[in-house]
């Protein structure tokens, strides 16, 4: 292991080297440039990528003000069930998709949650959404992409922004330090289980887990010569969450403490010559931490991780010929993980697992500690090239995966441990191409190959495996874009997504050894999204997205297929917002149907725990409920004076009351079925001031 | 690793959650509620005596007999029950005896088919419970009610751990013995009545006791330390009814809770006429007493 850790630490040292050489070729004149701006040949966007200017998405309805909450508004993202933080973009497990700020991955987009988002949204410039079938790079994901930007800090004096809601308490503070440099710094902390205690029972955390939640950032931006700026930027997010119910039935309590967090640092430098090539390099580190303690009865279940987190992202562009760029880029990611579980193999629950609300996981248990170490060393290039309507940019990616395990089998006694280590390669091709038929409409299509590492959670010897190798995936869509007006815009894309060597827990009744999961799921995902979308007019501006789509998984080749437990056939959103001089009005409509569930056909009395047991029917046969939910914001400029600027805002959730089904459960014998509902009709009060 | 999410949400959507009125220590059809082995722990291939609590209220006509079978299907780790679902299928059950009692012979294979002994080289051992304990299934049928599973407790060697430490675990590990239920008392306004008779439409406190030796100390591998230590048993007693209502289905006391002794409330019916009670003790490893009582409820 300890060898093994050299070679990553060696391979670190090639990827940093090939930094030096990067930047090694910037010239030393000293002009204030402080905007880096690209020229070549005009890529062939990413042909479901959607961006949105973090502006205008805090305005939308229903983000309370959080840009980064207008994804799940977007299309070819799933409804997400209240009061939690998944994102399932084309029929994607939350974990397949690769989350950023400013190119440097996060393990969390929301808050646990998923109230807010992790990082504050006045330091943000813009969303951006690309559900599948992204260029080259990007990668260690299966799924999709959502990349958030930080914003240029403004270039004089000192600002302020404070908002205050009945969720959360944020302030930022931005200054101009000296004509190159800028500083700002932000924070954020959660009200709610204050809020809740205020106007509910002191007790209320005893029934309903309040989430209590902190995020930072900070970031200085220097400029350097012309064309060539630095920033370095700290991001922080933290969550934790208590529920305790005591019972005088020592097997009917029931406990659950967990908090996360992460914190990421990175540097990111920019360059750009005069002969139109650039140059930019973000190494970053970071810490992630997770720990969680859940109790039912007399079984425990904890789990914990540590993980140092480091990568490196470098790319060089450059016009090669008239019409065409060359992006030639590294992408390294490296995880170094200690981890400890104790408890039932089925707590976590993985996608596939069958069970009802409130059901008590198995009382097996087990429990192991052990490190786990993933690097990957990801080299890429991706040429655009222009050729009169048509853009192609073909791209060629290679993940080379070195995966560590310090065991391959369970601990016995004190015998030492026998590590497991394993080097993999991915060749991952990447096209995109555009037509332009008119001025107006352009026909698109992209398709690549896809592969993730597993998690280091996924490798223990007891719980997991610490033989799987990468997942992988391949994405193919294709679509036509139509300008109706200068504002008004039209997509309409199709997607089909196959997946194979997945995670999955092993069907046989006696699992091999360390092989409680196995690399043999498959999946695909098919359907269709449209987005009609109109940009700010006369004050106005939103979007109507409809995706139709159909995933599903199978757990062994021989296995029969089934629903993907975060299918959703249909997804209907509407988002409007319109200005009446210092009023703002918006509407959001949601509509989605019902997540599949396993129907429950029967039960049996289990004598020695004392309580009935389901009997499963075929599994994710049945789906909850159709969702829909009606949301509006108001809000009120007011203008100060001396440049400060108040904004009063309210948001009305579920205007209509609508009991929306977001779980199934049962009755203690399985005889009766009831639907436990989601958010009732909240209001969300806010100000937000800024000078 | 993140916190199952399926777990988080379940908590969160905690305070929205339906209502059911459910009563589930009232009795009001027969069924199968304890399942008493003597001894409580045995090896695999042993003889044992196997008597069910065939609650059966005052209303209906005689008690049905239970059919009893072995289940020879082990339960694949993705399943969250006790029992494997293929014990719910016919081929997978051998037949063990007829009656509300029987004597049988616990299978020899139970170590490997539910415990840590793998059939073959490279399996994955069965995970223990939560008391390190692995369970023969006994499935028990009775006339138009759903089936029921006794768990019987097989005691297994210890085949994760080096030798030293199964050889330290072997001389310390005592098998279970069955706890012994003392008498159930009642009150009113915390004065002692007799059980029998008792008065209609009062909140009666009911309290049962075990002796302190049947909260068992007993040895348990950790597997998180790879060392053997000492724990207790947990005592939970479970409490039926064939009419009034029950403030708890059942209490008990946790391993760390030292008191012997465990109450509850039943809030008499309105009506006079002809009550059962049914009380089942449990320690946390398998071990059971239960008792039966007919009282009546005065006009």
């Amino acid at each position: 292991m300890r060898t093994l850790r050299g070679l990553s630490l060696a391979a670190f040292a090639i990827a940093t080297a090939f930094a030096g050489v990067t930047s090694a070729q910037v010239p030393t004149d000293l002009q204030p440039v402080p905007e880096v701006v690209v020229s070549g040949a005009r890529p062939a966007r990413d042909a479901s990528e959607l961006k949105l200017n973090a502006a205008q998405a805090r305005r939308a309805p229903g983000t309370q003000g959080d840009p980064a909450k207008v994804i799940e508004d977007l299309p070819g993202v799933t409804r997400a069930p209240f009061g939690s933080d998944q994102l399932v973009l084309w029929g994607a497990s939350p974990r397949e998709s690769h989350l950023s700020v400013d190119g440097v991955e996060i393990p969390q987009l929301f808050h646990g949650s998923g109230i807010r988002s992790t990082v504050n949204g006045a330091l943000l410039q813009s969303v951006t959404l690309t559900p599948g079938a992204y260029g080259a790079a990007f990668g260690r994901g299966i799924g999709g992409l959502v990349r958030l930007e930080t914003r240029d800090l403004p270039r004089d004096g000192t600002h302020v922004a404070l908002d205050l809601n009945t969720l959360d308490a944020s302030v930022l503070i931005s200054s101009t330090l000296s004509e190159r440099v800028r500083v700002a710094v932000a924070a954020r902390y959660g009200l709610l289980d204050r809020t809740l205690s205020a106007v509910s029972a002191p007790d209320v955390g005893a029934f309903f887990a309040v989430p209590r939640y902190r995020d930072y950032q900070a970031k200085a931006q220097v400029g350097l010569r012309s064309g060539e700026s630095l920033e370095v930027t700290v991001l922080g997010s933290g969550d934790d969450l208590t529920r305790f119910v005591g019972s005088s039935d020592p097997a009917r309590s029931e406990k659950l403490d967990t908090d996360s967090s992460f914190e990421r640092v990175y540097l990111r430098y920019r360059r750009r010559f005069d002969d139109g090539a650039s140059v930019e390099v973000v190494p970053w580190l970071g810490r992630d931490t997770n720990r969680s303690t859940v109790v039912f009865g007399s079984v425990p279940a904890d789990l914990g991780q540590r993980s140092l987190r480091f990568g490196l992202r470098a790319e060089h562009r450059s016009l090669v010929a008239e019409h065409a760029t060359l992006r030639l880029g590294m992408d390294f990611d490296g995880t170094d993980a200690d981890l400890s579980r104790a408890g039932s193999l089925l707590i976590p629950a993985r996608e596939g697992d069958v069970a009802v609300f409130g059901q008590p996981p198995g009382d097996d248990t087990n429990a192991d500690a052990w490190q786990a170490l993933a690097l990957d060393v990801a080299p890429y290039a991706t040429l655009d090239w222009d050729l009169g309507p048509f853009t192609l940019s073909p791209g060629l990616r290679c993940d080379g995966y070195l995966l560590e395990t310090s065991r391959k089998t369970p601990r016995v006694g004190q015998t030492p441990a026998i590590g497991q280590a394993a080097l993999d390669a991915e060749f991952e091709p990447r096209l995109a191409a555009r037509l332009r038929l008119s001025a107006r409409v352009a026909l698109f299509a992209a398709a690549g190959l896809y592969s993730q590492p597993p998690a280091p959670a996924d490798l223990s010897a007891v719980f997991g495996n610490p033989a799987l190798g990468p997942e992988s995936a391949t994405h193919v869509s294709f679509g036509e874009s139509v300008d109706i007006t200068s504002s008004l815009s039209a997509n309409v894309t199709g997607f089909y997504r196959s997946l194979a060597d997945l995670a999955v827990r092993a069907q046989l009744p006696t699992p091999k050894l360390a092989n409680a999961l196995t690399s043999t799921g498959q999946g695909r995902s098919y359907g269709a999204q449209i987005l009609l979308r109109q940009q700010p007019w006369h004050g106005f501006f939103g979007w109507l997205s409809y995706t139709i789509s159909r995933s599903e998984r199978r757990d062994s080749p021989d296995a029969s297929e089934r629903l993907f437990d975060y299918d959703e056939p249909h997804v209907l959103t509407i988002v409007t917002s319109q200005e009446f001089n210092d009023w703002t009005m918006g509407l959001r409509f949601r509509y989605a149907s019902g997540a599949p569930r396993t129907p429950v056909i029967g039960a049996f009395f289990d004598e020695r725990d004392d309580r009935y047991a389901p009997i499963f029917g075929e599994q994710n046969a049945q789906r909850l409920p159709s969702f829909w939910q009606v949301d509006v914001r108001f809000d009120r400029k007011f203008l100060l004076g001396q440049g400060a600027r108040l904004l009063m805002y309210l948001e009305l959730l579920n205007v209509t009351n609508r009991a929306n089904g977001e779980e199934y459960a049962y009755s203690r014998d399985f005889t009766r079925r009831g639907v436990i509902t989601g958010l009732p009709f909240v209001g969300v009060l806010g100000a937000r001031l800024e000078r | 690793m993140r916190l199952s999410t399926f777990t988080l949400n379940a908590v969160l959507l905690a305070g929205c959650q339906p209502r059911f009125d459910e009563n589930e220590g009232l009795v009001t059809t027969a069924r199968v509620l304890a399942v008493k082995s003597e001894p409580a722990e045995v090896k695999p291939g042993a003889s044992l005596a196997l008597t069910a609590l065939v609650a059966v209220p005052p209303s209906s006509a005689g008690a049905p007999r239970p059919t009893w079978c072995f289940c020879n299907a082990p339960k694949p780790p993705i399943e969250d029950n006790a029992v494997s679902s293929a014990c719910l299928d016919a081929t997978s059950l051998l037949p063990a005896g007829e009656g509300p009692s029987i004597e049988t012979q616990i299978p020899g294979n139970a170590c490997v088919l539910f415990g840590p002994n793998a059939a073959a080289s490279g399996l994955r051992p069965r995970d223990p419970d939560g008391t390190g304990g692995y369970f023969q299934p006994v499935r028990l049928d009775l006339r138009s009610a759903v089936p029921t599973f006794h768990l019987q407790r097989v005691s297994c060697p210890l085949a994760d751990a080096s030798s030293d430490i199964a050889t330290q675990f072997a001389a310390a590990y005592r098998p279970n013995q069955n706890p012994r239920l003392m008498p159930l008392v009642a009150a009113v306004d915390h004065q002692a009545i007799p059980l029998d008779p008792l008065p209609k439409g009062a909140r009666i406190q009911l309290q049962v006791s075990w002796s302190a030796d049947d909260a068992e100390s007993y040895a348990y591998f950790e597997r998180s330390t790879q060392s053997v230590i000492t724990r207790r048993e947990a005592m939970r007693v479970a409490w039926y009814a064939s009419s009034g209502k029950l403030d708890a289905e059942a209490t008990g006391r946790a391993e760390n809770d030292l008191e012997v002794t465990t109450d509850n409330v039943w809030t008499s019916p309105d009506s006079p006429g002809a009550v059962k009670f049914w009380v089942v003790l449990r320690d946390s490893r398998g071990g059971t007493d239960f008792a039966e009582y007919d009282v009546s409820v005065l006009p």
